[in-house]
C-alpha cells in the first residue's frame, strides 16, 4: 500500500517539481495551494504525512499547522515544514511552532525521501503500540 | 537666557584662582615694592630733615634759655633744673647738660651716644655765661620709626585699595567670564538652547552677540547634518529592504530552475544520456551557487535593514561545541582533515545568542576544511579576563593555505575572499565571514584574524561572558549563573 503524501506549496513550478518526484518514488500525492484548502484536504483524506510551505496565501503554514493539531483526525499527522531559506534561527522557530521536522527549499529530493520514511516508520510504530 | 544670576560661583572655594585676585595680586605686590623701594631711599632725607629741625629747636632753645635765665637771675639750681627741663620737653630733646663757670648742671639723659648741639649762652650784663649741651634722641632711630609709621600706614591703604580692586575686576571681569564659562560648559553637555544675555556695550557684549551667532550657526549646520544622516540612512534601509525583496523574489525561480534540472538529469541518466546529465549537472551547481549567493546577499541585507534581533540566552558552550564538532567531522573528511577540539568543561555557561555563534563557528571551521587539505584544524575555548570582565575566546586555527597580508584586512568585507583567484578556485559566496563579523558584533563581540601564507589561519571569536541587557524584561528571563558553574 503507497502512502499518501500531502504537498502544500503555492507555487505551481516548485509544486509540480515536488509532486512529480514524489509519484515517481512511489508516492500517492494530494495537492492543495494554501492552507485554508491544505487543512480542508487534509481532513477530508487523511494523509499519512504533509509537506507544507510556510509562506503560502489565505492561510499561512502556522495557522494550517495549529488548525490541523486542533482537528482530532489530522492531529497526529506528522507535517514537515518547507522553507524559502534559511535564516538563523528559523529551523529552531519551526520546530518549537510543533513542526515535526524542517527543510529548506529548493529541496534535496533525496534527503527529503529519507526523512519522510523515517516519519512515517516512526508514526508507524507509534500506530502499532 | 544665562546671565549673571544664573552663575554657579564658587569663587569662594577657589579664590586663588580667579581671575580677579590674580590682577589684584600682581598690580599689589608692584605698589608694595615700590613703596618698600621710596622708603628705603626717603630714609636718609628724612634723617636729614630730622637734624636740622633739632639744629633750629637748639638755637630756640638756647634763645628762650638766655632770656628766662636773665629773669630769674639769683634763682636756686633746682628752679633753674626746671625751667631747663621744661624748656627741652618742650623742644623735644631728652637731656641737657648747663656749663656755667665751674658749676655743671644736668637734667636728663645725656649718654644715648649722640653727638650733643652746642649752644653759647650770651652773658648778658656780665652775669651769666654758659655752655648749653642738647641731647636729642638718636635722629636715625627716629627716621626709622617715622617711616615704619609711613609704611604701615601705606599698607593698609593699599589693603582697602586690593580689596577695591577685587570687586572691581570682578564686576568687570570675573562675572562676563563665569557666564562664559558655565555657557560653553552647558553647550558641551548637550545643551543648545542657551543663549547669552550679556546686556554689556564693551568687549564681554560683542562676545557674547558672537557667541550666540555662532551657537546660532552651528545648530544650523548639525540640523543639516541630522537631515543628512536621516536621508542616507533611509536610503540605506532602502536599498537593504529592496535587496531583501529582492533576493525572495529571486529565489522563487531558482528553486524551480534547480528542481526541474534535477528531474531531467535524473531522466537522462535513466535513459543513459550520459552527456546531457553531465550538462544539466553543471547547470544545477552553476543554479545551486548562484543560490547560496542570493542567500548570502539576503542575509546580509536583513542585517543591514536591522531585520535580524539578537536572542540573547544563557547555555552551556561544551553542549554547544561538540554539537558544532558533530557536524563539522564529515565536512573535515572531505579533505582528509583532522578535527581537534579543545574545550575544557569549566568553560561553563555563557550568555550569547547561541544560534549565531553556531553559524559563526561553522562558518570558520567550513572555512578552514575548505582551505586546507590533509591538514589539522582545531578550535579551542577559554574564558579569560580583561579589564576586570569575563570574555571568552573561541580560537579556529588551521594549517592550510593562508592569507596573505594585504588581503586580511578585506577579509570581513562583503564579497571578500583572500583573493580573486580563490573564489574561482574554491567557491564560496565571500559572504560568511561579513555576517559572521556582524553577528559578532551585535553580541558586542568580534572577530579577528592572524596568518601566514602557506602557513596557515587562526580566526578568533571574542565574545563577552554576559550580556548587558538594557531590556529589564528580558534581563529577568534570562538571569543565569554565569560563573564557572557547569550544569
Amino acid at each position: 500500500v503507497s502512502c499518501t503524501v500531502l504537498v502544500v506549496e503555492d507555487n505551481e513550478l516548485s509544486r509540480e517539481a515536488l509532486v512529480r518526484r514524489l509519484t515517481r518514488s512511489g508516492y500517492t500525492v494530494l495537492e492543495a495551494v494554501d492552507g485554508a484548502q491544505a487543512v480542508q484536504v487534509a481532513s477530508s483524506h487523511c494523509p499519512d504525512i504533509i509537506l507544507m510551505d510556510l509562506e503560502l496565501p489565505v492561510m499561512d503554514g502556522w495557522h494550517a499547522l495549529k488548525e490541523l493539531r486542533r482537528q482530532d483526525h489530522t492531529g497526529e499527522i506528522p507535517v514537515i515544514a518547507l522553507t524559502a531559506h534559511a535564516m538563523v534561527g528559523d529551523k529552531e522557530r519551526v520546530l518549537s511552532a510543533g513542526f515535526n521536522g524542517y527543510d529548506t527549499k529548493p529541496v534535496e529530493f533525496g534527503a527529503l525521501k529519507e526523512k519522510i520514511e523515517q516519519m512515517l516508520t516512526l508514526c508507524a510504530d507509534a500506530s502499532s503500540l | 537666557m544665562l546671565d549673571d544670576s544664573a552663575i554657579t560661583d564658587d569663587w569662594t572655594k577657589n579664590w586663588q584662582v580667579s581671575i580677579a585676585v590674580k590682577i589684584t595680586s600682581v598690580v599689589m605686590w608692584a605698589l608694595i615694592v615700590m613703596v618698600f623701594l621710596t622708603a628705603v631711599f626717603s630714609l636718609q632725607d628724612l634723617d636729614q630733615q630730622i637734624h636740622q629741625s633739632y639744629e633750629s629747636n637748639a638755637d630756640l632753645l638756647a634763645y628762650e634759655l638766655t632770656n628766662s635765665l636773665v629773669d630769674q637771675r639769683g634763682l636756686s639750681e633746682d628752679s633753674w633744673a626746671t625751667v631747663v627741663q621744661h624748656g627741652i620737653e618742650r623742644h623735644g630733646f631728652v637731656g641737657a647738660q648747663l656749663v656755667t663757670g665751674d658749676t655743671r648742671l644736668v637734667i636728663g639723659a645725656i649718654d644715648n651716644g649722640v653727638a650733643p648741639d652746642v649752644r653759647r649762652l650770651p652773658a648778658v650784663d656780665g652775669n651769666i655765661e654758659g655752655t648749653l649741651y642738647l641731647y636729642h634722641p638718636d635722629p636715625m632711630q627716629e627716621a626709622e620709626t617715622q617711616r615704619n609709621q609711613l609704611v604701615l600706614g601705606i599698607l593698609a591703604v593699599l589693603l582697602l585699595f586690593g580689596a577695591f580692586l577685587v570687586i572691581a575686576i570682578r564686576t568687570i571681569l570675573h562675572k562676563p567670564l563665569q557666564v562664559l564659562v558655565n555657557a560653553t560648559k552647558a553647550i558641551s553637555e548637550g545643551d543648545h538652547t542657551i543663549r547669552l544675555d550679556m546686556k554689556r556695550d564693551d568687549e564681554f557684549g560683542a562676545l557674547g552677540r558672537f557667541f550666540n551667532e555662532m551657537l546660532d550657526k552651528l545648530i544650523d549646520n548639525q540640523n543639516d547634518l541630522k537631515a543628512a544622516l536621516e536621508t542616507a540612512n533611509s536610503a540605506s534601509r532602502s536599498k537593504s529592504a529592496f535587496l531583501a525583496n529582492m533576493s525572495h523574489e529571486l529565489r522563487t525561480p531558482m528553486n524551480a530552475i534547480i528542481a526541474f534540472s534535477e528531474i531531467l538529469e535524473e531522466d537522462a541518466r535513466a535513459e543513459g544520456r550520459k552527456e546531457v546529465a553531465d550538462d544539466l549537472n553543471k547547470v544545477l551547481s552553476s543554479a545551486r551557487h548562484l543560490l547560496n549567493l542570493i542567500n548570502g546577499v539576503l542575509d546580509l541585507s536583513k542585517i543591514e535593514a536591522g531585520k535580524v534581533e539578537t536572542d540573547i540566552t544563557c547555555f552551556n558552550v561544551t553542549s554547544l561545541v561538540d554539537e558544532v564538532a558533530a557536524t563539522m567531522t564529515p565536512i573535515m573528511k572531505q579533505n582528509g582533515n583532522q578535527l581537534a577540539i579543545y574545550c575544557d568543561a569549566s568553560v561553563g555557561l555563557i550568555q550569547a545568542d547561541e544560534i549565531k555563534l553556531r553559524q559563526t563557528l561553522l562558518n570558520l571551521l567550513g572555512n578552514a576544511a575548505k582551505f586546507t587539505k590533509q591538514g589539522m584544524i582545531s578550535l579551542a575555548v577559554h574564558r579569560y579576563q580583561t579589564s576586570g570582565d569575563d570574555w571568552i575566546r573561541f580560537i579556529v586555527k588551521d594549517n592550510g593555505i593562508g592569507i596573505a597580508t594585504q588581503h586580511q584586512q578585506h577579509l570581513f568585507k562583503e564579497f571578500n575572499q583572500g583573493d580573486m583567484s580563490t573564489t574561482r578556485r574554491y567557491g564560496g559566496t565571500g559572504l560568511g565571514l561579513a555576517i559572521s563579523k556582524r553577528f559578532c558584533q551585535m553580541m558586542d563581540g568580534d572577530i579577528s584574524v592572524k596568518s601566514q601564507e602557506g602557513v596557515g589561519s587562526v580566526f578568533i571569536v571574542s565574545l563577552p561572558v554576559q550580556q548587558i541587557e538594557t531590556d529589564n524584561e528580558t534581563v529577568l528571563e534570562k538571569v543565569c549563573l554565569v560563573g564557572g558553574a557547569v550544569q
